[in-house]
């Protein structure tokens, strides 16, 4: 059983997060003054492919600079992330919804298994108004708490985007996903609220 | 990668003590299964078997491929299992454990050799076109019995599934979408369910559904593979304790009922997902079954 872990619905995705870590590493990915990241993800039917591992990419530029990995150095966290349903809800676009649930399933999962974290970000999809661009964006949703070399104030932190735009489109996407972003973010906190109630009973009043 | 801890002295010392007194640690029957929860997704062939703490989730797909030549009356059925850091971490993802052969040998033999599923209708055109029917076996919590889960969520994802309607005319084939044509079950021939026994101190208790804790403790374990109707399929033991006959019959007798529970909890939940998924999608007139008098 891991350490942590998170299910996430959205629509027609439904994506299942685990996280085991701190835990020992392989000698190859050791590194001294850091914890090394290990991300997986398994497609719901056949064999991992390029677009998973695109994905796994993506999702680690996204996450990484969130977990302060030098807590644990020569450690390793672990990250998979299994597709249980994911519908091509259109085709073209179909890794970029994913990947704004991806992040969202993620970072629950990590706050789940305790793992330190400058922050939690919450992501969402938008689809440009002729539906040739696709962007996600990611919000820090919990501010960097003051603290000397925290993490990132509250914010836009995370873009990816596809396809064709202009800078017109681009801003009004990016209206549209803080709107997105900040709704997810309140659903997130409600939900880590609700679990650290669940956990903690004996121990919060 | 880190090995899957072993349990301390007291703890085995305790469960074995409390096992000699025919007791669990976790208040249940030596013979009675933890409860077994099984619900479906959106899409056609998703089940997801939970049983207890051990989660596993079967995805079935269908493809046209071109048969194997030496078998051109025949569809393609593969399962594909596959231990990942999800279930535990000590399961490194692209390295097999004798573990996991052992596992998916164990499966294979229980639903692909015992024909459970009838390949010849999987036929399109004879040596040219046929279905490969695939069955992916996700392990998403690992606390014991994953042959036990992974059968029932198999055969459960396998009477689930919906392959789409093929017509042919001549040499042309058309495969219909899910929206133009009812989409056409799979024909089971029939229902295996995997029962796995464990043993302890010398033979003298067999349990049924061992959690990882006691799996970890076991001095042998043996499975046993039969449908409803008492058909047998397999009987896997592979090394460990050595077991009476008596014992092993009386395993049998008890792998018999607890298979028809199983098999029976399977169809009822089949029964309610069809349920909703008529009332949902309006499907009250539509069945690609024939007309039976």
């Amino acid at each position: 059983m891991a350490d942590g872990s998170a299910q996430y619905t959205d629509g027609p995705t439904t994506l299942l997060a685990s996280i085991n870590g701190p835990i020992e590493v392989k000698p190859r990915d050791e590194i001294p003054l850091e914890a090394f990241l290990e991300i997986t993800i398994r497609p719901s039917a056949g064999v991992t492919s390029v677009r998973e591992k695109h994905l796994e990419a993506l999702l680690r530029s996204a996450v990484s600079p969130l977990i302060i990995r030098t807590i644990n150095p020569r450690t390793l966290f672990q990250i998979t992330l299994q597709i249980i349903q994911h519908e091509q809800v259109s085709a073209a676009h179909a890794l970029h919804t994913l990947l704004a649930s991806a992040i969202v399933v993620v970072v629950l999962a990590l706050v789940d298994a305790g793992v330190p974290m400058k922050g939690m970000l919450a992501a969402a999809f938008v689809e440009g108004a002729d539906g040739s661009a696709a962007h996600v964006f990611g919000y820090a949703i919990t501010g960097g708490g003051g603290r000397e070399g925290g993490g990132p104030k509250e914010g836009l932190v995370f873009v990816e985007s596809d396809g064709v735009f202009d800078e017109k489109g681009f801003v009004e996407a990016s209206e549209v996903g803080r709107k997105k972003c900040l709704e997810v973010g309140e659903l997130m906190k409600g939900w880590v609220r609700e679990k650290i109630g669940r956990d903690m009973k004996y121990r919060l009043k | 990668m880190p090995r899957e801890l072993d349990p301390t002295i007291n703890e085995k010392s305790f469960i074995l003590d409390a096992l000699n007194q025919k007791l669990r640690i976790d208040g249940r029957d030596l013979d009675v299964f933890r409860e077994l929860e099984l619900s479906f997704g959106d899409d056609y062939g998703l089940a997801d078997v939970r049983l207890g703490k051990t989660r596993v989730l079967a995805r079935v797909s269908a493809e046209v491929v071109k048969p194997f030549t030496d078998r051109p009356f025949e569809g393609i059925f593969t399962i594909t299992t596959e231990l990942g850091p999800m279930a535990s971490p000590a399961f490194e993802p692209g390295r097999q454990t004798e573990q996991e052969v052992l596992l998916s040998r164990l499966i294979e033999k229980a639903i692909r050799r015992s024909n459970a599923l009838d390949t010849e209708s999987l036929c399109i055109v004879a040596g040219q076109k046929c279905w490969q029917i695939r069955a992916d076996v996700h392990f998403l919590s690992h606390d014991g019995a994953l042959v036990d889960a992974s059968c029932i969520a198999v055969v459960a994802a396998l009477q689930h599934f919906r392959r789409p309607d093929v017509s042919i005319e001549g040499e042309k084939v058309t495969i219909h979408t899910m929206t133009e044509r009812v989409p056409v079950p799979l024909s089971i021939l029939h229902v295996p369910i995997c029962v796995t026994f464990s043993f302890y101190l010398d033979g003298e208790v067999c349990l049924v559904d061992a959690t990882l804790q006691e799996e970890q403790l076991r001095q042998g374990d043996m499975t046993i593979t039969l449908n409803k109707f008492g058909e047998l399929c397999q009987i896997a033991k592979a090394g460990g304790l050595a077991i009476n006959a008596l014992i092993l019959l009386r395993c049998a007798k008890i792998a018999l009922v607890k298979a028809g529970e199983i098999a029976a909890i399977v169809q009822r939940r089949l029964e309610e997902d069809a349920a909703v998924r008529v009332r949902r999608d309006n499907l009250l007139e539509s069945k690609a079954d024939n007309e039976r008098a």
